[in-house]
């Protein structure tokens, strides 16, 4: 077994561009197609013409404990990577492999419902990250104490909403992957 | 870290699916604390800010059985299977009303949290089947106001009344079902927001809620009618606790049952093919 924490392999990942994309087409237009074009699918062949490859033939390895920058400039590929690192979104051709959980600041404060408190949001966010109940309880008072916001845990998000960063960003500590 | 993980646990392999899976029963175990935290989200939100709170969840059938029972019950006189109508009414909005709300919750469930799935990896599933399980706590709230009603009205549940657990579980299964296909097709079709409505308004009108399956009487109609769950449900439901219970025949029954299975499993198998390019879509 190897210790690479991080094990990329030869990753694509094609979007769609230009015209029609799925989401502006209407139902009537899909379903036209879907029986006039039978073999397009739901939003039409991809082609070379409409499409175009954000990543391809990615590879890199992450030992354990290593950390790696990845710069390039806008339009170059870092987010989606680490999208599909993080498997919001497939590749599509290659594989990865990952030992660890993985948390992404892309995520920041993504659970965080206004209406609810503090402390509701840590579990939220907590179970989010795919933390069991008794992991959040025992580092519950350390993400509190930490985030620096004791005085207003127990009252609505809502309320003091621009430091919600802060608190999820605490709460990512107990990731072991980190990104972005 | 973290020493009580096991490595099977930590290891995560990144690949285009194939996927001829339908549910990922291991993984969604292992998210069961998300499917937990996200029901109670819903719950908790639904009446933030509300000065009545969860009386909301007694008060909307009972208001709609009221006007119900004005309008269908006193003004067009609709037969009742001699039950007194309010109670007919209440006795039927009750399993609908978990149907409803089940399906509108999930069928918006993916785009309400759009926020989630384009940040963050977790079955999508989740999503859906939380909003259902909200639902049904609804209706466990709602349902003691039905007893109330009994109880003024005299009436008493017979022996078919065990049944109702396997009414309800039927209730769901269709709802989740249909859920299923809305909430993925509203993430590539928003129009599915506007055909949600009319589709559960129609269903209503086809399900025996406000009038007495009773009142369709041709043969060829009446196995038609048969076919959508929720006659059987809402019969079954209605009338294993008010009175003389009125079965429905076997066929129909075997044959509902077997359409809100296929209606699941196609849900399941949709939602899994759509499932990889949510994000990439939403």
């Amino acid at each position: 077994m190897t210790d690479y924490a991080v094990e990329v392999q030869n990753i694509g990942k094609r979007y769609r561009i230009g015209a029609a994309p799925a989401n502006y087409r209407t139902f009537r237009e899909t379903l036209n197609d879907t029986f006039t074009n039978p073999k397009s699918r739901l939003h039409g062949r991809m082609t070379d013409r409409n499409t175009f490859w954000a990543l391809k033939d990615v590879s890199f390895n992450v030992k354990q404990g290593q950390a790696l920058g990845i710069i390039g400039r806008n339009g170059a590929g870092k987010s989606t990577l680490l999208k599909i690192l993080s498997r919001v979104t497939e590749p599509t051709e290659g594989s990865a492999q990952i030992r660890g959980r993985i948390g992404s600041l892309l995520e920041v404060g993504t659970g965080f419902h206004p209406e609810l408190t503090g402390r509701e949001n840590i579990y939220l966010n907590g179970a989010i990250l795919g933390m069991k109940h008794g992991e959040i309880d025992k580092k519950l008072d350390e993400i509190i104490a930490f985030s620096e916001v004791e005085d207003f845990v127990d009252t609505p998000v809502k309320c003091w909403w621009s430091m919600r960063y802060w608190l999820s960003g605490t709460l990512n500590f107990s990731a072991n992957v980190l990104g972005k | 870290m973290e020493a009580e993980k096991t490595s099977e646990d930590l290891l995560v392999r990144i690949q285009p699916t194939s996927g001829w899976k339908i549910v990922d029963f291991k993984e969604l175990m292992r998210y069961k604390e998300l499917i937990f935290f996200m029901t109670w989200r819903d719950l908790k939100v639904r009446y933030k800010q509300t000065v009545l709170g969860v009386a909301w969840a007694i008060i909307q059938p009972v208001m709609t059985m009221v006007v119900f029972s004005v309008f269908f019950g006193n003004l067009a006189k609709v037969p009742s299977d001699g039950i007194p109508y309010p109670l007919f009414s209440l006795a039927g909005l009750l399993p609908w009303q978990l149907f409803e709300n089940s399906l509108r919750n999930a069928s918006r469930s993916l785009v309400a949290n759009r926020n989630m799935i384009t940040k963050i990896y977790f079955p999508r599933i989740v999503l859906p089947l939380s909003s259902v399980l909200a639902s049904v706590a609804d209706f466990l709230v709602a349902l003691p106001i039905l007893i109330v009603f009994m109880i003024y009205y005299q009436y008493s549940p017979n022996i078919y009344a065990l049944l109702i657990p396997y009414y309800l579980l039927l209730t769901v299964v269709t709802a989740f079902g249909v859920g299923l296909w809305f909430s993925a097709l509203n993430v590539l079709y928003r129009d599915i927001g506007y055909i949600v409505p009319f589709v559960i308004q129609i269903w209503m009108y086809l399900s025996p809620i406000a009038y007495g399956s009773g009142m369709i009487s041709n043969p060829t109609l009446r196995f038609i009618y048969n076919l959508n769950p929720m006659v059987g449900v809402i019969n079954g439901f209605r009338s294993s606790l008010l009175g003389e219970y009125v079965g429905m025949p076997i066929q129909s029954m075997v044959f509902s049952a077997l359409i809100s299975l296929l209606i699941l499993i196609s849900g399941l198998f949709y939602f899994r093919r759509m499932e990889r390019q949510f994000a990439d879509v939403i």
